[in-house]
């Protein structure tokens, strides 16, 4: 059951076919993982906040710093120097008090990812790292935990969703070891809007999955800013792969 | 032959693979996922896997900031 304050605060998603009491109670219930508090993670971390996600696990190990604030959108100029997993939680906890946040000063490694991850119904990846990423992918796979994983650089921005119950393709498939990543976003540079729309979308796409919405997987989405495109490319499973190859790959 | 490559025309010899695609194109191999006609391939493919007139070509940044 919803209490009236819940149904007041989740009033205008509860309206919506796609969330509705039922779901609602589903997002309340669900436990989060979102690695990474990034241009992406800041987007899609505050969008779960306020729709109710039950349990949110925020894992940064940086601090805020000045140059991020053009795209990061839960930290100010003050917290700057400080720790941005402390900062996210605390922003969220004004955002919504009635959720549980568990915030981490941690960069996921291969000695904490399973401890990190465990218990998660779903995990965002959210990171700036190709190392990071396949750290995630791997540790998903093993537990059998879905993944929305979306990056950012320039004006473009790529979504992937990926469950390991399904006979696609897996992160490692898309860029198996050995692929370069270009320089990282200060370098390369990124427009703050586009990262966010894409941490935005992870945030919709953890909505529809919490709620038992259809949602496309093994799919790469691949956005344009410059032109306002999409393209979506679909992803099978390479038999090479070493973590969900075999069975239906190609 | 006539194929497409991330949206532009390209004229391209018959039995080209898409290795030899990529090389011609100069594009690093190692900086890039490869779809055809929406569909991923998978880079021990790129070698075998011979163009046909009208394929559209894709060829993706890898991307891994946020």
């Amino acid at each position: 059951m919803l209490s009236d304050e819940q149904y007041l605060r989740y009033a205008a998603q509860i309206a919506t076919a796609t969330v509705g009491e039922h779901g609602q109670q589903a997002l309340a219930r669900a436990q989060v993982t979102v690695v990474g508090l990034g241009g992406l993670g800041c987007a899609a971390a505050h969008y779960l906040a306020g729709a109710g996600i039950g349990r949110l696990t925020l894992l940064d190990a940086d601090v805020v710093q000045l140059s991020n604030l053009q795209r990061q959108t839960l930290y100010s100029t003050a917290d700057v120097g400080h720790a941005k997993a402390d900062c996210a939680a605390k922003r969220l906890a004004a955002v919504n008090p009635t959720i549980s946040l568990q915030a981490m000063q941690q960069r996921v490694t291969a000695a904490n990812v399973c401890q990190l991850l465990s218990g998660s119904d779903l995990v965002l990846d959210c990171t700036d790292n190709l190392a990071s990423r396949y750290l995630i992918n791997d540790q998903c796979y093993a537990l059998g935990i879905p993944l929305l994983s979306a990056a950012a650089e320039g004006m473009n921005g790529q979504l992937l969703c990926l469950h390991p119950q399904h006979a696609h393709g897996c992160y490692q498939c898309l860029y198996p070891s050995g692929v370069q990543q270009s320089a990282a976003c200060e370098r390369v540079g990124v427009v703050g809007a586009v990262v966010g729309m894409m941490g935005t979308l992870q945030a919709l796409q953890a909505v529809k999955v919490l709620t038992g919405t259809e949602v496309e997987w093994g799919k790469l989405f691949l956005f344009d800013g410059l032109n306002l495109s999409w393209q979506s490319l679909n992803l099978p499973r390479s038999v090479q792969c070493p973590r969900c190859g075999g069975n239906d790959g190609n | 032959m006539e194929i497409n490559v991330n949206g532009r025309p390209l004229t391209a010899v018959a039995d080209l693979s898409l290795q030899q695609l990529l090389q011609q194109q100069g594009v690093n191999g190692k900086a890039i996922a490869v779809a055809i006609n929406d569909d991923v391939v998978h880079r021990e493919q790129w070698p075998t896997l011979t163009l046909q007139p009208g394929d559209r070509v894709t060829l993706v940044t890898v991307v891994a900031g946020g």
